[in-house]
């Protein structure tokens, strides 16, 4: 689970202070063994095996449609992210400008998301299954065959 | 971890403010999307990847982020900007006149050999049209530009105009290559005026079979 500080309003505003220490329990290296496309438009937004790690924790996410009339973000609880450093290791996204000190991933086709998070710290690029659909085996392998 | 593409393009969309730049690669910012959260924050940029005559190619495409209205686009901006697409407005006279002006905005804080590239994008409806397709056909040629018009509500060649840009780009970039074996005369430089050569590949009309 997140970490147990008390700052409830975003566990994405924590810092992840130190990278040796405290994100071990986390953070596993492992890479993603499907390639992920986006929900709305089937789009590829990362292949598989091109990212480095896993984070293996709870962080909010804004929702992607918003109540109006709402003076704060909404946001959910997203648990699990594939992480990798190189933004160019993704074949589709978009980065956000910075809101409140945060910069999201959407997809680079439709720009629905968001589907992960930039850390600010570490500038860990995050992409979360859960916002994404995985590209079926048979369509996978016609991907490869038309790299 | 090994590179899994062979070239990386970076690439600019200039115009002035309203000109639907943002719209070319921000299809979902019209107001139908307005209760999202993405199209209230904004987009920075988008990483592409496209594939030509077998190469994968990525592109980072930058907006000026309405920068434009102060006129402090300069060298930080272009910055190793390999390709420019710029954007008028077709229902907009002005946005038409003023391609010029970044244009020269352009020569003087941009590489020398940046690939350019002219749109007019249709941002509302042709009943509406200020500036005929004839007279940006003309601009490029002056230019020695291509040349495509747009529609990214309806998102009509706007494929095509990244595709063309990253193409030449790609060419150039073999060229260059190629020059080593002291084969190709010319320069490879964008040519500022001199119109001829570039005539030729005008609307050559390739289908991007390849998306």
């Amino acid at each position: 689970m997140s970490s147990s500080t008390n700052s409830q309003p975003s566990a994405l505003m924590q810092p992840s202070k130190s990278p040796t220490e405290s994100r071990s329990s986390v953070v596993k290296v492992e890479t993603n063994e499907s390639t992920y496309i986006c929900k709305i438009c089937q789009t590829v937004v990362i292949l598989k095996n091109m990212t480095t790690e896993y984070l293996d924790e709870e962080r909010d996410l804004p929702l992607p449609r918003q109540k109006k009339g709402i003076d704060h973000t909404q946001t959910e609880p997203i648990r699990g992210f594939f992480g990798v450093k190189d933004m160019f290791a993704f074949e589709n996204v978009g980065f956000t400008r910075s809101s409140e000190g945060k910069r999201y991933l959407v997809c680079g086709e439709c720009e629905q998301g968001p589907v992960g998070f930039v850390d600010p710290v570490t500038e860990m690029n995050y992409v979360s299954p859960e916002r994404l659909d995985v590209l079926p085996d048979v369509a996978a392998a016609a991907v490869e065959a038309g790299k | 971890m090994a590179k899994t593409y062979d070239y990386l393009f970076k690439l600019l969309l200039i115009g002035d403010s309203g000109v639907g730049k943002t719209c070319v690669l921000f299809r979902f910012s019209d107001d139908s999307f307005n209760n999202s959260f993405i199209s209230t924050i904004g987009i920075d940029f988008k990483i592409r990847t496209i594939e030509l005559d077998g190469k994968k190619i990525k592109l980072q495409i930058w907006d000026t982020a309405g920068q434009e209205r102060f006129r402090t686009i300069t060298t930080a901006y272009y910055r190793g900007a390999m390709g420019i697409i710029l954007v008028y407005d077709i229902t907009n006279e002005r946005s038409f006149e003023n391609i010029k002006n970044w244009i020269r905005n352009i020569e003087e804080h941009a590489a020398s050999d940046v690939e350019r590239m002219i749109i007019g994008n249709k941002c509302d409806i042709e009943e509406r049209r200020e500036v005929s397709r004839d007279r940006g056909e003309q601009l490029a040629i002056e230019y020695g530009t291509k040349f495509l018009e747009t529609s990214a509500k309806a998102n009509l060649n706007i494929d095509e105009a990244f595709f063309t840009l990253a193409r030449d780009i790609k060419s150039k970039m073999e060229q260059n290559e190629m020059r080593a074996g002291g084969s190709v005369s010319n320069t490879g430089r964008v040519n500022v005026g001199g119109s001829g050569t570039q005539k030729k590949s005008f609307f050559s009309n390739w289908s991007c079979n390849l998306l």
